[in-house]
């Protein structure tokens, strides 16, 4: 009767009370308003639809409470975003500031949104919700695929940055890039975790990290630290500025899908080594290099493989959860540091343990690796060449946290595996203080 | 509703007052990870379930000062024992601490006759009205007679006094021969003075002169080695606090609690753990030591006590750690008078290891 005449009334009436008895309250909603559209002054159809969005609301609380820390923020931020207009995450139409384009009923990401959006940002301005979560569950497509070892081959004339702790340093990130290049077909980055908590920008960072990997998930990889985790982000910032800057679902949606990062990268050469690197360099059985690309490091125990590795189950558990084998790689992964003396030693941050060079050694041949590189701990020149060049510090946040007065680094690799290290200082940034968001502050670190 | 014109002075000490909200949730933090056991803490905090927990280093620095400082106060009970005298403990600026019920539930509950504790008026009242409606607590207050009034509310609700246990309002600041002095040298029935000059006597000032000024606590000090002096008697005391601020952490440090109202003229005068000993020396003590929460946590503390602590949090960086544990200390100083035991001398921390 609609598609005959749009103007009858009744019919909508009728349809959306339809609606109501197969508890379709969204489109029951929608026709309310469409019976109001034509009858402004029908009190009874006003009350009704009132009474339905209460309904609505009602539910969406249940819900929520119901499957708090059981449902995956991924399936629910989805459920919201279908949802529509009421109780969804629409874009409030007042915002003024960089749009993602539409293109069938879905958004697309472009370069120069993400240009658009880094203005934004320094701007001291928010995105809108709706497009954090994008973002968010555009990289979550790419890192929800892979396994938990990545394998990145280097085609000849390309090359690939990869990049340490950033820590919300936003200011330094751009800087950075503005050394690296941003990602693209000739080449990549690698961001070895860190890369939120204790800098105050620690949301524009991994917006701007997963905004590259939703448009260039060939050119831009990103490694998990131990701190894209829900114990440190309680107490080094995230949290708070996540659920300051967009709400708790947004940070909810992070606590997951930081958990379906990445825990290593193998990086791997197309060609054989040349010059200085050829010499003793331990390669790969069709004779290329390769670097094993990890927040923290090594393991336990002795023996374990690339596959070992790749089958880790990391999606959806946070470190510290009792549980299998591949759970305690999973966090050795991303704590453990390189120590001086051989074999293995207690850690100094009483989680895991220290690995000496002989370790690495052990490790690099059993798995025909060149070397590691790995992040986790700040180095005052940017960078650090450790156990007879078989495990490589890189760290990226200069100035760390304000104080620390350090360079930042990065290593350039080509496709035959050479590395260069490049050295960047600190640069200038807004008067936030580190850590801003956590409740109380810097004055947390003082003990009366 | 207050008239127009009413104009409402801030009490300038308040914000003194709240670093022992600070430290009291700090303390109830670590107590709820597993890093110190006390079961009293959560009496002295309001709504205790319901306040968050500190960062793990927070926890760990809570662990390292308290753990410190309760071996020296041990240690003191137990040199008291060995000296065949019953020893007196006197916790000034005590806030929500619980050492009294730990000691009265622990094995050297008999080695003390008396355990002292001063706060402003406001800290005391608070903690009178808390105790009273804890049950454990207030049993414990018994002490090692029983009594018939062994348990009367004095100074009109401000303060508590068993024949063990007392609390006393005071205002550290003022000179001691005229208010805490008297209070302290006043003879209670039949027993003596409330603080006698014979006993071995441990002073403890945690986290509390730092917000004096220097003169203020060099009075004070200077009292108590007078008194102690009056009569042979041994006194020990224990300073724990910041220290070390002229660095940029120690400046940052400053300037936070500068935003919160709190200044630091006691502490901002001590550069060095050499400063913090001359503390001792200048005004009268016999020998002093001082080291930083940092080196008591490495050299100071049970290898299977940091073994445990280490495994409770996730820590993230132990630069960090060792940054602010470097801007803390507990110094602790001995006067000994004449013809005092020199076996005195060994009391202090003992290094476990290298």
């Amino acid at each position: 009767a609609i598609r005959l005449d749009p103007k009858y009334v009744k019919a909508y009436y009728r349809r959306a009370t339809c609606h109501l008895q197969l508890m379709k309250y969204q489109l029951a909603v929608a026709d309310f308003k469409k019976v109001l559209a034509l009858e402004p002054h029908n009190d009874t159809v006003r009350s009704q639809l009132v009474s339905t969005q209460k309904l609505i609301r009602k539910i969406e609380f249940e819900k929520a409470i119901e499957f708090e820390g059981e449902k995956c923020a991924v399936d629910r931020c989805l459920e919201i975003i279908q949802e529509g207009t009421i109780g969804g995450c629409e874009v409030d139409k007042a915002y003024a500031g960089p749009k993602l384009e539409e293109v069938d009923g879905k958004y697309k990401i472009t370069e120069e949104f993400i240009q658009g959006m880094i203005e934004w940002f320094k701007a001291g301005k928010t995105l809108p919700k709706r497009y954090v979560w994008e973002i968010v569950l555009g990289a979550h497509e790419h890192f929800a695929k892979g396994e938990s070892l990545v394998d990145v081959a280097i085609p000849d004339g390309v090359t690939i940055d990869v990049i340490g702790d950033v820590h919300g340093q936003f200011y330094d990130v751009l800087h950075l890039f503005s050394l690296t290049g941003t990602p693209s077909e000739k080449h990549y980055l690698l961001m070895n975790g860190d890369l939120v908590d204790r800098g105050s920008w620690s949301i524009e960072v991994i917006l701007l990290a997963f905004a590259y990997k939703w448009l260039y998930p060939k050119y831009m990889y990103l490694n998990r630290g131990n701190h894209e985790a829900k114990d440190m982000n309680r107490s080094y910032g995230f949290e708070g500025e996540a659920k300051h800057k967009h709400g708790e679902q947004s940070y909810k949606l992070f606590a997951y899908v930081f958990t379906t990062m990445p825990l290593s990268t193998l990086i791997s050469a197309t060609k054989p080594p040349v010059g200085k690197e050829a010499e003793k360099a331990i390669v790969s059985e069709e004779g290329f290099k390769r670097y094993f690309v990890v927040h923290g490091g090594l393991f336990s125990k002795d023996g374990v493989t690339l596959d070992d590795i790749r089958k880790v189950q990391r999606i959806g558990q946070q470190p510290g959860q009792s549980g299998l084998m591949c759970m305690w790689h999973s966090i050795l992964m991303l704590w453990t540091d390189p120590q001086e003396k051989p074999g293995r030693g207690p850690s100094k941050r009483g989680v895991g343990i220290a690995f000496g060079p002989d370790v690495t050694q052990r490790w690099c041949e059993l798995n025909k690796v060149s070397g590691i590189i790995r992040s986790h701990e700040v180095r005052q020149a940017g960078y650090q060449i450790e156990h007879g060049g078989l495990c490589t510090t890189v760290f990226s946040a200069p100035n760390y946290v304000d104080q620390s007065g350090n360079k930042g680094a990065f290593i350039r690799i080509d496709s035959a595996g050479t590395r260069e290290y490049v050295q960047f200082q600190a640069v200038p940034h807004p008067p936030m203080k580190p850590m801003a968001y956590l409740q109380g502050g810097m004055q947390q670190l003082m003990m009366a | 509703m207050f008239p127009p014109g009413h104009s409402r002075t801030l009490d300038p000490d308040a914000s003194i007052r709240a670093t022992d909200n600070d430290a009291a949730l700090a303390r109830l933090s670590a107590v709820q990870k597993g890093y110190i056991e006390d079961p009293f803490v959560k009496h002295l905090v309001p709504r205790a379930h319901l306040q968050p927990a500190r960062p793990p280093l927070i926890n760990i620095g809570t662990f390292v000062r308290s753990h410190g400082i309760d071996l020296l106060v041990e240690e003191w009970l137990l040199m008291a024992k060995a000296s065949g005298k019953k020893a007196q403990i006197v916790s000034l600026g005590a806030g929500s601490d619980t050492r009294f019920w730990r000691l009265e539930t622990g094995t050297l509950k008999d080695e003390f006759v008396k355990y002292i504790e001063v706060d402003f008026t406001e800290i005391t009242t608070k903690k009178a009205m808390s105790i009273r409606k804890s049950k454990e607590m207030n049993a414990l207050l018994g002490g090692a007679q029983v009594s018939l009034n062994y348990c009367v509310l004095a100074g009109g609700g401000t303060g508590l006094r068993s024949s063990k246990y007392h609390l006393i309002p005071a205002d550290l600041r003022a000179p001691p021969s005229q208010a805490l002095g008297s209070t302290l040298t006043s003879i209670e029935a039949d027993e003596g003075p409330v603080l006698s000059p014979s006993l071995p006597t441990l002073i403890i000032f945690e986290c509390v002169l730092a917000y004096m000024s220097m003169e203020a606590s060099s009075t004070l000090l200077e009292w108590f080695i007078g008194y102690a002096s009056s009569d042979a008697g041994v006194l020990g005391c224990v300073i724990y606090e910041m220290f070390n601020l002229q660095d940029s952490f120690g400046k940052m440090m400053v300037n936070n609690l500068k935003a919160r109202s709190v200044t630091l003229p006691g502490a901002e005068p001590f550069p060095t753990l050499d400063s913090l000993v001359k503390r001792f020396t200048d005004v009268g003590f016999s020998a002093g030591r001082a080291l930083t929460l940092k080196e008591i946590k490495r050299t100071y503390v049970d290898q299977p006590e940091l073994e445990r602590i280490s495994k409770v949090e996730f820590l993230d960086e132990t630069e960090e750690l060792d940054l602010v544990l470097d801007h803390y200390a507990i110094s602790w100083g001995l006067y000994i008078g004449n013809g005092s035991a020199s076996t005195w001398g060994h009391w202090g921390l003992k290094q476990k290891r290298d």
